[in-house]
């Protein structure tokens, strides 16, 4: 690779990889504490007016412009191309990471999600409970801002959230009515999205464009939540720096890395004493995949051959229903107003471990309704279109079925030998297939779906099970997770429970590649809480992991 | 109508317009793609996708079908010929078909004619939104009036037996 070589910049305490959920929130903790942090983020600020939401083609940038999920679409020079045809990934390189366009849909883990080792041994237990983790699930919720409200009975009890839970609007009551008459647990979702006015953000307007982000700061985007406050703190965030490559000391400690300055194309090398990578489930293993040397020929931190494997995305599939009355299918939050936990848990009965969780979703505009919506249900043309229309928009609802994924060592992140990004950089490849358990539990979740169409009276339901002509199973990647899992064994993990690596002790890996199990629900709740435990580690033991010679399980 | 500053041809324009407006005629209140400006609008969507590679030969081979002569066809005929091109050609009239309908539903008259028929709907999300009515915990569709559910705490995990 070739570029010019900068000025060496001035040592700091911690490197920070990656300005997303993680990124930002470990940056923000250590930076208060007075601990010295830069950030590299290979993307850059994203502006509210760059957004579409007031654009008469959003619809368009959404679904096949700048505002489409996947990197493979979009084609920025700070993206990188993700290969093989597994899956359509999502992801967003930019201050905020995936968050600049997530959801906010921001359900925890449970209990059961942390000890299905325990319950069915096709996976490891964590090597923390979820009554570890839940101090900082409260921590993570002030900074980010929840919607939603306490009492439900499908989870332990927790505080107060910081606003009240998004409006339900007609597409919430209808599904509502369903779960009632199914006799099926329901509570409205938690949602990273402020109704009222929180911490210096605007309340949701409803608009209703939650997929392209949202540019009035309602949706807890990190670079609205957690940025504002890691500068003021003093930390040193990068944007458009682009790391190639973590580098090691004479030791074989983390000596900090070699990133690329995309504005000016000049390399540098940014010194740490420890280094957190926080690049999401495919960007961390490839980065480490990428990071080889003599003392590591098989990348940075897989001496146990884990990095890159139990890539899990969840098992997804899409049921919509359309029914008689008129909802408000295009205003108010995307996904969720609603959600039922009923098969959550294991029910050997099922013939399958693991459970499911039912999410209530809307569905965009009238050019997305009329091109089919979520699941292919596309308007005829011709002259029957506008009664069609007239039956059809504003009366979908749908239904995202969520099942946990096991982790499978086979479907895993691997560099692509010819691919690379806009600097050289090796481009991550994907294998991802789903296991015979989880696709039975998809089978039984869609059945669950189509149960509570008939309970609300649908007229027309359709199923989106991603099958296309080259795969039966191709599913959005929403999720990036368990590619360098923690775990109490060196052996079968990639880094020991406070996330620091196994190979190398001042390296440490704190994103979605970190959890062990996907649950089977939206995960940024959750990597949240993982971070901010993180930096409250290493805030609290800065004085001794700076200078650690050696990763112990405990 | 389609407007001539667009690298079309007057010929290609008119052609385009016929299509568009087979796809999506006028009527139950609603105007045609051409009535509403979905042409210009589409056109401007296309400019950076390399449309002389996929458009320009969709339009002219529908033509060559029709004999040169699509646009005065009367509307069964077009309509056939556009069925026959959707089972020949699928990926390229599936991507005309899509930009024809983003194209069309962003239109100002065709907003209006779905505002008309009761519906609440903005050009755009932003940056007027939507009035929503907030959530209301005495209402029984909005939360449940006896909560039900469970879950396993930490404890109670155990290894299950399945059949």
């Amino acid at each position: 690779m070739s570029g010019r070589s900068g000025a060496r910049p001035d040592p700091v305490d911690v490197l920070v990889i990656g300005a997303g959920m993680g990124g930002a929130a470990i940056t923000k903790f250590l930076a208060e504490a007075g601990i010295s942090v830069v950030c590299l983020e290979q993307g850059p600020w994203v502006q509210p007016d760059q957004r579409p939401h007031a654009s008469p083609n959003y619809e368009i940038q959404r679904t096949s412009g700048r505002w489409h999920t996947s990197p493979n679409v979009r084609r920025f020079a700070h993206d990188y191309p993700v290969t093989g045809d597994s899956v359509v990934p999502l992801m967003y390189n930019g201050v905020g990471g995936s968050t600049i366009h997530f959801t906010g849909t921001w359900p925890r883990y449970r209990p059961s999600d942390f000890r299905r080792g325990t319950e069915h041994g096709l996976c490891p237990d964590w090597p923390i409970t979820y009554e570890d983790l839940h101090p900082f699930y409260e921590i993570n919720d002030r900074e980010m801002g929840i919607a939603g409200l306490a009492g439900d009975p499908s989870y332990p009890a927790r505080g107060a959230r910081q606003t009240p839970p998004v409006p339900p609007g007609r597409t919430g009551q209808i599904a509502a009515r369903g779960f009632e008459r199914l006799g099926w647990h329901w509570w409205p979702c938690d949602m990273a999205i402020v109704t009222q006015p929180y911490d210096g953000r605007l309340p949701c307007n409803n608009c209703g464009n939650c997929q392209s982000g949202c540019p009035h700061g309602s949706i807890a985007n990190t670079a609205v939540t957690y940025w504002p406050k890691a500068l003021r703190a003093g930390a040193d965030l990068r944007p458009n720096c682009r790391v190639e490559e973590i580098t090691l000391d004479q030791e074989g400690r983390a000596a900090g890395a070699t990133y690329i300055d995309r504005a000016s194309g000049t390399r540098y090398h940014q010194r740490a004493e420890i280094v957190v990578v926080c690049c999401n489930g495919i960007g961390t293993p490839r980065l480490l995949l990428a990071s080889r040397s003599g003392k590591y020929p098989a990348g940075l931190a897989n001496s146990s051959d884990q990095v890159g494997r139990n890539l899990m995305h969840h098992g997804i599939a899409l049921v919509e229903h359309w029914v008689r009355e008129s909802l408000d299918s295009h205003m108010g939050v995307m996904s969720a107003p609603c959600f039922s936990m009923e098969f959550a848990e294991t029910d050997p009965a099922r013939g399958a471990v693991n459970g499911i969780a039912l999410v209530i979703c809307r569905n965009n505009g009238a050019g997305f309704q009329a091109m089919g919506s979520l699941t292919g249900n596309v308007a005829p043309w011709g002259t029957a279109h506008h009664r069609w229309f007239k039956e059809h928009f504003d009366h979908v609802l749908g239904v995202l079925v969520y099942c946990e994924d096991l982790p499978a060592s086979e479907n895993r992140v691997t560099l692509d030998p010819r691919v690379t990004d806009s600097d050289g950089i090796p481009a991550p490849h994907v294998e991802y297939t789903l296991h015979p358990n989880d696709r039975k539990l998809l089978d039984f979740g869609v059945a669950r779906a189509l149960e509570l169409g008939e309970a609300i009276g649908a007229f027309e339901s359709r199923v989106q099970r991603y099958a296309t002509p080259t795969r039966d199973y191709q599913p959005p990647a929403w999720h990036l997770l368990g590619t360098c899992r923690m775990g109490d064994d060196p052996a079968t993990s990639v880094t020991n429970k406070w996330h620091q690596s196994w190979d190398v002790p001042n390296l440490y890996i704190c994103d979605g590649s970190s959890v062990v199990t996907s649950a089977s629900i939206n995960p940024t709740s959750t990597i949240g809480a993982l971070a901010v435990r993180c930096a409250h580690h290493l805030r609290d033991q800065f004085a001794e992991l700076r200078h650690a010679v050696r990763t112990t399980a405990d | 109508m389609i407007d001539d500053t667009i690298a079309l041809t007057s010929g290609e324009a008119n052609l385009l317009t016929a299509v568009l407006d087979t796809l999506l005629p006028g009527g139950e209140g609603f105007p045609s793609a051409s009535g509403a400006g979905a042409g210009v609008f589409l056109l401007d969507q296309v400019r950076s996708s390399a449309p002389q590679e996929w458009l320009l030969p969709l339009l002219t081979g529908l033509d060559d079908a029709a004999g040169g002569d699509f646009t005065v066809r009367a509307a069964e005929q077009r309509t056939a010929l556009l069925q026959e091109c959707e089972v020949a050609q699928p990926l390229p009239f599936a991507r005309l078909l899509a930009l024809a309908y983003y194209s069309y539903y962003a239109q100002p008259a065709v907003i209006a004619a779905i505002q008309a028929l009761g519906h609440d709907y903005n050009q755009t999300p932003q940056p007027l939104g939507y009035a929503m009515a907030p959530f209301d915990p005495a209402n029984p569709t909005h939360l449940p009036a006896v909560p039900r559910g469970a879950y396993k705490r930490t404890l109670d995990m155990a290894r299950v037996v399945m059949p």
